[in-house]
């Protein structure tokens, strides 16, 4: 047991990371051990794609746990067990499955799904098609909507065929698009929104001159914030009437010297010793050195 | 009875020097054809600069290179190419220039290329003599020389040289004196417009190793050579001196804070898989912090953004608690996964926070955008926090929002410096060792190419010097 848990990885890890090295620095003349750098990834996006059943089986493990037992806050718990196999089932109806897809016929009425929208609109089939790729497409026109003035000519839309739908799967499609644009795309833009009153609440904090560097954070962050907004001109327009210095004291330009010497040198340096770092603990991962990951004392 | 696999420590010094070896001699014997390029690529330039002739097409230089002159008369005779991989590669036909072996769409505009100078002058001449600027002169029909000194175009040409004359004249010295025959002119146009008939392998596809890289082979030999010397000293029992990192020495105190508050531990290692290195650190790090809650019976939560990182992160928590006679203590569903999405996985976490309110929160990996939503909602519960990430534009989030940084290399270090492993410690010496060299490379070049832009400098050794540097550096 205990090879399988740890002597295998090092194995494993030993010989793949020679191969990886091996592979960065050969030269044209080897192109299948050139290859390596590419392929290498494809298969670690494979072993990753399987983790997500890893994931999704603890989710619901855990969750239906909570519940069966409920603990304080097991409402929680039937939510994310709902939304979970809610958006599951919707998206595997909603893809392109070959036994959902509608025979298309020309003449047919179907739902053209919109790419991009829940704006679905039902249209009649004209032609099909194959276009250069071998993918079917079809040439539509929109049917008349009840309440609206039947356009004179009718427009011929080419469209994929795939977006052609029955009224049960447009249905579906929408419920899902509801879901997924509504209400998951709208929290995710929440919680990126509330970036903005942290960085305000953390910059409080960290301007609050206490000492030497503090205040020399403080300085650069207000010359840089303020060479970002227009009113950095007008200051600079102002500077400019006191004799001598005035003129050089340009808020845009010192923003861009901030920004191009001091603050870059910093993040070179610290990208530097992250590199060293990186370089140093991947050997002594492929070495074996560092084995805390597998588990027990390095 | 099971057997652990160690790999050969004593033979690690020899395993490195052997490969230091390998890879001098692998540059030794790259070494030969590193001029010969050099040299191609001049004599490029020299083509281009001067070698206009009518109908815009490059015509025979005024005067042959040198090193190719003999090579030059026999391809007159025979047609064949007058191009500078006769130097590399002295048999006939054998040659590979890329931008002269390309299709014939636009032979002229891609071996004019190399001197940018002459381009524009050049394209209006050919478009005087009406032949299109894509158009090749078959190999069938060589241009005779009676068509070329009776083309309309030696003007044009002439024209060409003057806004070249920086070109030429930086040129000049090492153009050796002109054959005055002129159908070097046709015998060159044919041969330029004709592309390799069957695609010539270059000789750069021969080569075994990728000589660009070769800077990286020698920081990474230099590294693995110091940190083998320092981690055999270090195992031989000599004290090495790690600075004190702030973060890390508060780690103890952070989880006895929690522990007297009666509340828990948060552990995020980052939003990134188990490939990146940031993670493998943060999981490391982990380990040690769960050990001091397996001691002080603390509750620890860790929820994961990957599954795979959760099942890595498990085990090492259990490991932990074993280990400190805590089996019974161990929790694996406080080490759980909530989301792929980053977002999603900010309001699982914040959620946890405000729920469980722990005293003292932990980040260490990678963080992108999350970073500071995470330390602000810490904050906002009041717990104390200690970050680290190797990501230069999140550093600054955590400087503000949080008590203690790590920052870059340090997190690397901290399992070095927690677990005072002298295998560890002897690693993170020479890692310190090399940043030395790299310090001392970089004031050493900065000040090089800083004397070689001076009035004093250009010239002068410190000029072949900076452009030696600055080539290493690519």
């Amino acid at each position: 047991m205990l090879f399988i848990k740890r002597t295998l990885p090092l194995i494993i890890t030993f010989i793949t990371g020679i191969i990886m090295i091996v592979a960065f620095f050969s030269g044209p003349a080897l192109p299948s051990v050139k290859a390596l750098e590419d392929t290498f990834p494809k298969w670690i996006q494979i072993i990753m794609s399987f983790t997500m059943l890893l994931g999704a089986f603890s989710l619901l493990r855990i969750n239906l746990n909570k519940i069966s037992r409920k603990v304080e806050g097991w409402g929680y718990s039937m939510t994310l067990i709902i939304g979970f196999l809610t958006m599951a089932v919707l998206g595997f109806l909603s893809g392109s499955w070959p036994m959902f897809e509608p025979q298309v016929n020309v003449g047919d009425k179907y739902w053209l799904v919109a790419e991009d929208s829940m704006s679905d609109r039902h249209v009649t089939v004209v032609a099909s098609s194959l276009d250069e790729e071998g993918n079917s497409v079809v040439d539509v026109v929109a049917d008349p909507v009840a309440g609206q003035e039947a356009a004179d000519a009718k427009v011929v839309e080419r469209a994929p065929a795939y977006r052609l739908k029955g009224t049960f799967m447009a249905w579906i499609n929408s419920v899902q698009q509801v879901l997924f644009v509504g209400v998951f795309k709208s929290a995710q833009a929440t919680m990126f929104s509330l970036l903005a009153f942290f960085v305000a609440s953390a910059s409080f904090r960290a301007f609050r001159v206490k000492s030497k560097e503090a205040g020399l954070l403080m300085g650069a962050a207000f010359i840089v914030m303020l060479g970002n907004v227009p009113i950095g001109n007008l200051v600079s327009r102002v500077l400019a009437y006191i004799p001598i210095i005035g003129p050089s004291l340009d808020i845009a330009l010192i923003k861009e010297w901030i920004l191009t010497y001091p603050s870059s040198a910093a993040q070179s340096a610290i990208l530097v010793g992250a590199m060293l770092g990186y370089i140093s603990a991947s050997m002594k991962i492929i070495f074996g050195v560092e084995r805390s990951h597998l588990g027990g004392e390095g | 009875m099971s057997v652990v696999w160690r790999p050969p420590r004593k033979l690690v010094p020899f395993l490195a020097l052997f490969l230091c070896l390998v890879s001098a001699l692998v540059l030794v014997a790259q070494q030969d054809e590193v001029p010969a390029a050099a040299a191609f690529q001049s004599e490029m330039t020299e083509i281009t600069a001067d070698v206009v002739g009518d109908n815009g097409e490059l015509t025979a230089p005024d005067a042959a290179p040198p090193s190719t002159s003999e090579t030059v008369a026999a391809d007159e005779q025979t047609g064949e190419s007058l191009n500078s991989s006769d130097a590399v590669d002295p048999v006939p036909g054998s040659m590979a220039i890329p931008e002269i072996s390309e299709p014939q769409a636009e032979p002229a505009a891609t071996v004019v290329a190399p001197s940018a100078v002459p381009v524009v002058p050049v394209l209006e001449p050919m478009a005087a003599v009406e032949v299109p600027a894509t158009h090749a002169v078959p190999v069938s029909e060589p241009v005779s020389t009676a068509e070329v000194t009776a083309a309309p175009v030696l003007e044009p040409a002439a024209a060409v040289g003057a806004p070249a004359e920086p070109v030429s004249a930086a040129t000049a010295p090492v153009v050796p004196a002109v054959d005055p025959v002129l159908e070097p002119a046709a015998a060159v146009v044919v041969a330029v417009a004709e592309p390799a008939k069957e695609p010539v392998p270059a000789a750069e596809d021969n080569v075994y190793f990728d000589v660009k890289r070769a800077n990286v082979l020698v920081i990474i030999l230099t590294l693995m050579g110091l940190v083998s010397y320092f981690t055999f000293h270090a195992q031989r029992g000599k004290e090495m001196f790690i600075r004190r990192i702030s973060g890390l020495s508060a780690l103890e105190d952070a989880v006895g804070r929690a522990t007297e508050m009666g509340r828990g531990v948060l552990y995020i290692p980052g939003i990134m898989d188990m490939d990146d290195i940031q993670t493998i650190a943060g999981v490391t790090i982990m380990g040690h912090v769960a050990k001091k809650t397996a001691e002080y019976d603390t509750p620890f939560f860790a929820p994961m953004t990957r599954s795979f990182v959760m099942s890595v992160a498990q085990e090492i928590v259990k490991q932990s608690y074993l280990e400190m006679g805590r089996p019974d203590a161990y929790r694996p569903d406080r080490i759980n996964y909530l989301t792929d999405d980053q977002f999603g996985y900010v309001a699982g976490v914040g959620g946890i926070m405000m729920r469980e309110k722990p005293a003292a929160c932990f980040y260490l990996g990678t963080f992108y955008a999350e970073s500071l939503i995470l330390a602000e909602t810490g904050n906002a519960v009041g717990a104390i926090q200690i970050a680290g990430t190797a990501e230069p534009s999140q550093i600054p989030f955590f400087v503000a929002a949080c008590d203690y940084t790590l920052i870059g290399e340090e997190l690397f270090a901290a399992s070095a410096y927690l677990s005072k492993n002298p295998k560890e410690v002897g690693s993170l010496k020479g890692q310190d060792i090399v940043k030395l060299l790299i310090i001392l490379v970089m004031i050493v070049g900065t000040l090089l190419v800083t004397i070689a832009q001076t009035e004093y400098g250009a010239g002068t050794v410190f000029a072949t010097l900076a452009e030696n540097f600055m080539r290493l550096l690519k």
